[in-house]
Parts: structure tokens; C-alpha cells; sequence
């Protein structure tokens, strides 16, 4: 189930009032909930329903033996065992076909040609999320700085919790399982606030990354023939689809958690303000930033050790971070970027020079303060070539397909790629309405959390996005009479 | 929560009665530009007609409403057809119209087999439009055993209510004009700029060459077969819809088309067989075709003097019945289903062949 569907908007409500029905009822609650994100995961495809299960179960049994054990030995067994399952569920789900298929490329330039056939592999939703978010618990649990949870419904229900179950945000277990042992009050401020963050995440979803969609599956599919100043397009309303894309879907994810009394981590908070890679990096999806700094950039040593490993560090998270995303080359290649981009910044030791929020206390940035927020979009830009395209050949075909010029004008392009101008024109106006909104509330949980306190302007702004969602809500369909 | 509650209901409530404000503010016929502009115009001119006539485009292209009107000597006709316009859109469209227009005395409707939601237009306004309780409550009876049907049908009908992906729609409808013309009552004709895309699609997708003849055409219109619990479920809503038109005072007449016959389960409506392919050929000769499914003028003709002679003959027949004998002879009529020598007059133009073509280009 979609939180962009039909469903949800009727599966939302009645969860909510089933779900503070059995207010005071913790064990009820919890179990409700286990249940319900079931039944949520299951709508997709119930037989990878068992994944989950195994998952949550090793963990917990992993996590309750870690508890009682002294020995270190048998500890750090019991934590290779929680690896080796949750790993391998996403080597063998995820990762297989692409370490197969690179085999034989690899072993094909020398000459061989070996027959080994791939493996057709539905990739389960949410297995990259869930799977770390296990695993944090695990590691935690065996560097003692977390209890081990006793009681397994609320366990499984922490893995399984379908706000976050299939696409964030990436909650530590000392956040989110803690809230799971102690009763839940319903709280008007915080409900609220969860309805303006689901608004305003369907809202970037539907409306700007849904259509941004239409342009960029276009021109990325036919980026061979197409123009640099298209192509640039392409790549500009990338950067948009994927940031409302993502940050929508956790912002609906949170919104829906605070209704349920729930406090979820900030995945979000405005990187394309952000002035340098690092400020990038510490804006753009921070469950899993902060999960690869806290779980292998700081065991490998971090920045306390000589500068060759603080360098191999940063290869090192940036790489696994890529590959986390997708199994192709291309997401390596996207991380490599990245970590190119932020390794000055470290070694000069400027990584820390933007900590807080941009233009603070002001209504406009400074010239300087917009030169650097543009140039830091458009090196995340170029990257984004790399992870929206299918191949690294076809990156850097876009890219120098980038530099081309062309005489044939915008809307001649965009008619013969069939897509519509005036939508085009309309995206662009989503696009700046929510860079404002959120320029407004940069530094804040989301783009509605400040609101003006005159209920008739509030309103009105409700309804606005509420008819623009409908509007997208199934995108863009002509009717094809094509039956004769 | 009581609070969290009010406030989040009256903001859906708010909403919600913008909706229906927004939708209430555009006509019935609005969700297709062809069948918005034949709508309007006919209900700015009801008091020049009393009778309709609504189906698909084989309808549009085939009934030629002075030619009918010739024959049966009593109707004045509106060709209210459109291309698509199945059995949904028809009843739904026939249905709004007999409360909103006053003087409708007969009804010629295109008996076609209901269609279902095909992905491609799964979210489009022309397939949820019309998507009111009426229509969602026959396709669920109809489709009761496809799931996939169910789900498409009910997800259309909760966007027609809450105007998902309607607004802009909606919007565009009051701020621009419509590019359709409605000329001649109704009757087919093509808007210049659409006419080349649809040649170029029908040429691109039967090749310019297309053969008529054969079994392959004879074939693709065997639809009805023995009666199924599905056609039962799609009789009887014939029959109730006979019968709430008939309430009205409206006699409604059921066009099957070449082999379509209708089933005896039908027997009770007014229906009109327009002949066996295999013994009507010239339903079948590319001479009357402009691909396998459409007439061209010359067999529109064809079809609508076919058409009005039969309705004409029922018409007759049913004002004996009714103890009101007609003055008027009752149309002749060729019984024999052979094509005979004086078929021919059948072909000969009722209005003259080079103005018709001066005044729109038939394919």
C-alpha cells in the first residue's frame, strides 16, 4: 500500500480510530499496530511478509541471548549471526543478480565465458530500511548501550512499523523502541502537526514529484538525441523529483507516526539551502547518514585516526552509501562523487562551517550565501545523473549531451517527447512555491511547521494543496479511444 | 482528541462542500468535449426535437438524422452519439438528460455489451464522469466476479465525488471554448485539426487498404452468445431501463447492430435488428465502410433509411396498438432479408451527394 493511494487515505483514518480506541490498552495498542503493519506490508505482497518475521525474531532472540551473555566471544558470534541474516536476506534479494552479472562482465575481458545464469528476483519492498533499522538494535544491544527488549510484540512492531516500514525513516532502537514500552497519550499539538506534515509530504509527492516524473522519464529515455538545454531540465527537475519524492514519503511517514503518538527522527530538513556538500550531506536523508556514521564510520576509526583512513573512511561510507541505494554501478558511481566533493572540505577542515541554519534570523540570504546554496545544487545535480540513469555510459552520455546546443526551441522538443508545455510551466510554479514555503520554514521538522496564525490564510492554504494533491493524486490521464 | 476530531471533520466537511460546489458547477455532459457541445446545443434547441439518439461513434457516423426522420415520418431527431459513448456513458447520459429536458418522446439507443475500465484510461475523465451511484451499482452487479474491475470502477466513482484529478478540469471547462461544432442535428462531423490525427491513427493501425470482406470482420461481431449469468445481469438492466423511460412516456427504441441480434430474453422492448451480416452483406462491403467497425456517408444512408423505415414501422404499430390508428400508411419496408433490386433506392441520395461533400469531407 501506497501512502500516495486510495487505500491509505481509508486505511489512515480507520487505523487512527481503532488504534486510540484501545487507549490505555498498551499491549493492545501495540499489538494493533504489529497487526496493522502487517496487513499494511502484506497489501504489497504477503509472502515477504516471512522475511520480515525471520528477521525480527533473530533479532530478538539475538538481542535477549546478548543480554544474558557475558562472554565476548559468544557475543560478537551472536552478532555475526544477526548480520549474516539480515545481510544476507538483502545480498540475496538485492545485491545477487548484480554481483553475477559483474562476475561474468569481469571474467568475460579475459576471455572467459562462464554460463551462470542470474536469478529473477523480486526485490522486496522496504528490505534496505527495515534491515538496518534491525540491525541497530542488535549492534546496540551488543555495545550494551541499549537494553534488550523483552517483550516481542513491541520488538517485532518496532521493525515492522508502517509509517517507516518501507521507506524511512532509518529509526535507532534507543528512539523508537523505547516509545513502544511506555503508554502513548494523545497529544492535539502534536496530531496537528502530523496532519500539516502529511499535507505538506503529499503535497511534494503528488503534485511536484509525481509530474516531475513525467519529464524526466522522458528526457532521461531519449536523452540521446536531445539538447543540452533539455537535458539540463532533465536533470534540474531530477533533483526536485527525487528530493519531493523521498523527503515527501517521510514526511508523510512522520506525520502519520505523531498521529499515532510517535516521534520519529527528522529525515530531511532542507538540503538544497545547504551551502556546502557537508551541510548537503547533514540535510539529506540523516536516518542514513547518521546510521553509516554511527555504524561504520566511527568503528572504522572516523576522523580520529592518521589522514590515509580518515580519506579510506570517507571512501568507505560514501561507497556503501551508493551501493545501499541500488545495486548498479551507477550508485557507486554517485557516491564516489560525493565523497570526491566532501573530501576537501574534511581535510581543509571546513566540513563543520555551516552547522546552522541559512540567512538565520533573516528574511533573505546574502548574494554570497545564494552563490554558494546554487553551486552546491548544481555539483548534487551533476551526481544525480549518475543515480537516475541506467548505465555510467549513459550518465556520461547526458552529461556531454549536456554541453551540446541545438536550434530546436523548448516546446518543439517537449511536443515531439509528447509532453505537455503548460504543465511544464505549472511544475516549475510547484517548484518555487515550495522552495518558499520551506525557505520559511527552513531549520524546522517541515515545510508547514510555522504557520500564520490567521485561521481564515491558514485554511485557504489547506484547502489550496488539498485541491492541487486531488488534482495529481492519479496523475495525468487522457482517455485513449482506441477500440474500433 | 475530541478537539483534533471536530476540527479535522470540519476541515473534510469544508472540503468536501467545495468539491461539490466545484462539480456542481459544470453540466452533466461535461467530461468530453464532442458530447458536451451535441448536449448543449440540444438542450438550447429541445423545443425542434423529440426524439434522441445515443451510442457510440457506429451510431454518430451511421444514423443520419433528416434521412431517418424521411422515413419515419414522425420523429425529429438529434443524433446525440459520440464516439466511446458505451453502454455506461450512454445510460448515464440518457439518463441526466430525461430529467433535465422536457419533450422527449422517443429514444433510439445503441444496444452495446458494457466495456470495461481498460488500464489506459483507468483515471481518466471520461471514464469517471459519469461514474455516479446508478452506474457504480450496475457495473458492480456486472462485474461481480473481476476483482480487478470492481476495484477500477468504485476508485472512479470515489474520484468523480471528491473531483480527483478533476479541478483543473473543471477549471478549463468555464475559462475556454469548446472547439466542437455541433451542424446538421447532430449528425457527424469532424472538428478540421482532429479529423488528420484520427486518419493518420486508422491508417497506421489497418493500413490504408482495408479489407472488409471476409469472416474475420463477420466473426469480430458474433457477440452474443448464449444467455450468461453477465448478460442476464446486462438484459435486465435494459429492461429496467425500457421501463423507467417508459414512465416518463418515452418509448425507447434498441438498435443491435448487424450481428447482434437480440436475445428473446429482451422480446418486452421495442427492439430493432439492423440485420444478419451474412444476409445484409453490404453491411460488410468496404464500398459502406470507412474501416471495419464505422460507415461511410454512403452507408450511413444506407443505415439510417434501414433504421428509420423500422422505427417508423414500430412506430405504426404501436399507435394501433394504443388504439390510436395512424392515418399515415406505415413505411414499406423490405422483409425479405436478401438484398433485392429495389434496395437500390436505398442508395440513392436523399440529399444531394456534392453538397454533402462541399459541406464536410466524409473519409
Amino acid at each position: 500500500m501506497l501512502f500516495n493511494s486510495l487505500e491509505y487515505l481509508f486505511f489512515l483514518p480507520v487505523v487512527f480510530t481503532l488504534y486510540w480506541l484501545l487507549r490505555k490498552q498498551l499491549k493492545a495498542q501495540n499489538f494493533f499496530i504489529l497487526a496493522v503493519s502487517y496487513f499494511f506490508y502484506g497489501c504489497w505482497d504477503w509472502r515477504f511478509l516471512s522475511l520480515i518475521i525471520i528477521s525480527s525474531l533473530t533479532d530478538f532472540l539475538v538481542g535477549m541471548r546478548l543480554g544474558k551473555t557475558e562472554n565476548s566471544g559468544e557475543a560478537k558470534a551472536l552478532l555475526m549471526l544477526s548480520l549474516a541474516v539480515n545481510l544476507g536476506f538483502l545480498l540475496v534479494f538485492k545485491y545477487f543478480n548484480f554481483f553475477i552479472d559483474s562476475f561474468v562482465d569481469l571474467v568475460s575481458v579475459i576471455g572467459m565465458k562462464p554460463s551462470i545464469s542470474t536469478l529473477s528476483i523480486v526485490l522486496p519492498v522496504g528490505i534496505s530500511f527495515y534491515t538496518f533499522q534491525t540491525l541497530s538494535y542488535t549492534i546496540d544491544v551488543y555495545r550494551k548501550k541499549l537494553e534488550p527488549s523483552k517483550d516481542i510484540v513491541n520488538f517485532f512492531a518496532y521493525v515492522a512499523f508502517f509509517p517507516q516500514l518501507v521507506a524511512g525513516p532509518i529509526e535507532r532502537a534507543s528512539n523508537l523502541l523505547p516509545q513502544f514500552d511506555r503508554l502513548r497519550d494523545f497529544d492535539f499539538a502534536q496530531a496537528r502537526d502530523g496532519m500539516r506534515q502529511i499535507l505538506w509530504g503529499l503535497f511534494k509527492k503528488v503534485v511536484i514529484a509525481d509530474n516531475c516524473a513525467l519529464y524526466v522519464d522522458a528526457i532521461f529515455a531519449g536523452h540521446e538525441s536531445l539538447n543540452g538545454l533539455i537535458l539540463l531540465l532533465g536533470a534540474v527537475l531530477f533533483a526536485f523529483q527525487i528530493y519531493c519524492d523521498f523527503s515527501g514519503y517521510s514526511d508523510i511517514a512522520i506525520g502519520t507516526a505523531s498521529l499515532l503518538g510517535f516521534k520519529l527522527m527528522q529525515n530531511f530538513s532542507t538540503p538544497y539551502f545547504a551551502r556546502d556538500i557537508a551541510e548537503f550531506w547533514r540535510r539529506w536523508h540523516i536516518s542514513l547518514s547518521t546510521w553509516f556514521r554511527d555504524y561504520l564510520y566511527i568503528p572504522l576509526g572516523g576522523s580520529r585516526v592518521g589522514q590515509a583512513l580518515q580519506i579510506r573512511n570517507i571512501f568507505a561510507i560514501f561507497l556503501v552509501s551508493g551501493f545501499w541505494h541500488g545495486a548498479n554501478f551507477t550508485f557507486i558511481i554517485w557516491g564516489l562523487i560525493h565523497s570526491l566533493l566532501y573530501l576537501p572540505q574534511m581535510l581543509m577542515k571546513t566540513n563543520r562551517k555551516f552547522l546552522g541554519v541559512v540567512a538565520e534570523g533573516k528574511m533573505f540570504p546574502s548574494a554570497y550565501e545564494v552563490f554558494r546554496m546554487l553551486l552546491t545544487f548544481v555539483v548534487v545535480t551533476v551526481a544525480w545523473v549518475f543515480f537516475r540513469s541506467d548505465s555510467v555510459g549513459e550518465s556520461f552520455t547526458y552529461l556531454l549531451r549536456m554541453c551540446s546546443f541545438s536550434e530546436a526551441g523548448f516546446g518543439e522538443v517537449l511536443s515531439e517527447l509528447m509532453l505537455n508545455a503548460n504543465l511544464l510551466k505549472l511544475v516549475a510554479l510547484y517548484i518555487l512555491f515550495m522552495l518558499v514555503v520551506e525557505w520559511f520554514n527552513r531549520g524546522k521538522k517541515h515545510g508547514l511547521y510555522l504557520m500564520p496564525s490567521n485561521i481564515v490564510f491558514r485554511f485557504g492554504f489547506y484547502l489550496m494543496l488539498c485541491l492541487l494533491i486531488l488534482e495529481y493524486f492519479f496523475g495525468k490521464t487522457s482517455f485513449i479511444y482506441f477500440q474500433f | 482528541m475530541k478537539q483534533f476530531i471536530i476540527r479535522t471533520l470540519g476541515f473534510a466537511l469544508l472540503l468536501c462542500v467545495l468539491l461539490v460546489l466545484l462539480r456542481s458547477s459544470v453540466p452533466f455532459h461535461w467530461g468530453e468535449g464532442g458530447v458536451d457541445a451535441k448536449f448543449k446545443y440540444f438542450l438550447e434547441h429541445q423545443e425542434d426535437y423529440n426524439t434522441v439518439a445515443i451510442g457510440s461513434s457506429r451510431l454518430n457516423r451511421g444514423l443520419i438524422p433528416r434521412i431517418f426522420d424521411n422515413k419515419t415520418g414522425k420523429t425529429s431527431t438529434f443524433n446525440l452519439s459520440w464516439a466511446a459513448v458505451y453502454h455506461l456513458e450512454s445510460e448515464y447520459l440518457l439518463d441526466r438528460l430525461v430529467q433535465e429536458a422536457d419533450g422527449i418522446e422517443n429514444v433510439i439507443f445503441l444496444v452495446q455489451y458494457p466495456r470495461k475500465i481498460a488500464k489506459r484510461n483507468f483515471h481518466s475523465i471520461r471514464s469517471k464522469y459519469l461514474m455516479d451511484r446508478s452506474r457504480l451499482g450496475f457495473a458492480l452487479d456486472f462485474f461481480k466476479k473481476e476483482p480487478k474491475q470492481i476495484y477500477r470502477h468504485v476508485v472512479s466513482y470515489i474520484e468523480n465525488k471528491l473531483c480527483i484529478g478533476e479541478v483543473f478540469q473543471i477549471a478549463k471547462y468555464h475559462w475556454k471554448t469548446n472547439p466542437y461544432e455541433v451542424k446538421r442535428d447532430g449528425f457527424y462531423t469532424w472538428v478540421p485539426d482532429r479529423k488528420e490525427v484520427v486518419l493518420e491513427r486508422i491508417k497506421s493501425t489497418m493500413g490504408e487498404d482495408v479489407v472488409l470482406k471476409g469472416k474475420k470482420f463477420k466473426t469480430r461481431n458474433m457477440v452474443y452468445g448464449p444467455i450468461s449469468e453477465q448478460n442476464k445481469v446486462y438484459y435486465d438492466h435494459l429492461l429496467d431501463l425500457n421501463k423507467k423511460l417508459a414512465e416518463k412516456g418515452i418509448e425507447t427504441y434498441f438498435v443491435h447492430l448487424p450481428n447482434q441480434p437480440p436475445h428473446e430474453y429482451l422480446s418486452e422492448l421495442n427492439n430493432v435488428y439492423m440485420g444478419d451480416g451474412v444476409k445484409f452483406p453490404e453491411y460488410f462491403l468496404g464500398e459502406f465502410h470507412i474501416d471495419q467497425a464505422h460507415l461511410n456517408e454512403k452507408g450511413a444512408r444506407l443505415f439510417s433509411r434501414r433504421l428509420g423505415t423500422l422505427v417508423g414501422r414500430m412506430m405504426v404499430a404501436k399507435a394501433k396498438e394504443r388504439e390510436q390508428p395512424n392515418k399515415e400508411e406505415a413505411p414499406e419496408i423490405i422483409d425479405s432479408l436478401q438484398l433485392r433490386d429495389d434496395d437500390a433506392q436505398y442508395l440513392e441520395p436523399v440529399l444531394d451527394f456534392e453538397e454533402l461533400e462541399k459541406e464536410e469531407q466524409p473519409f
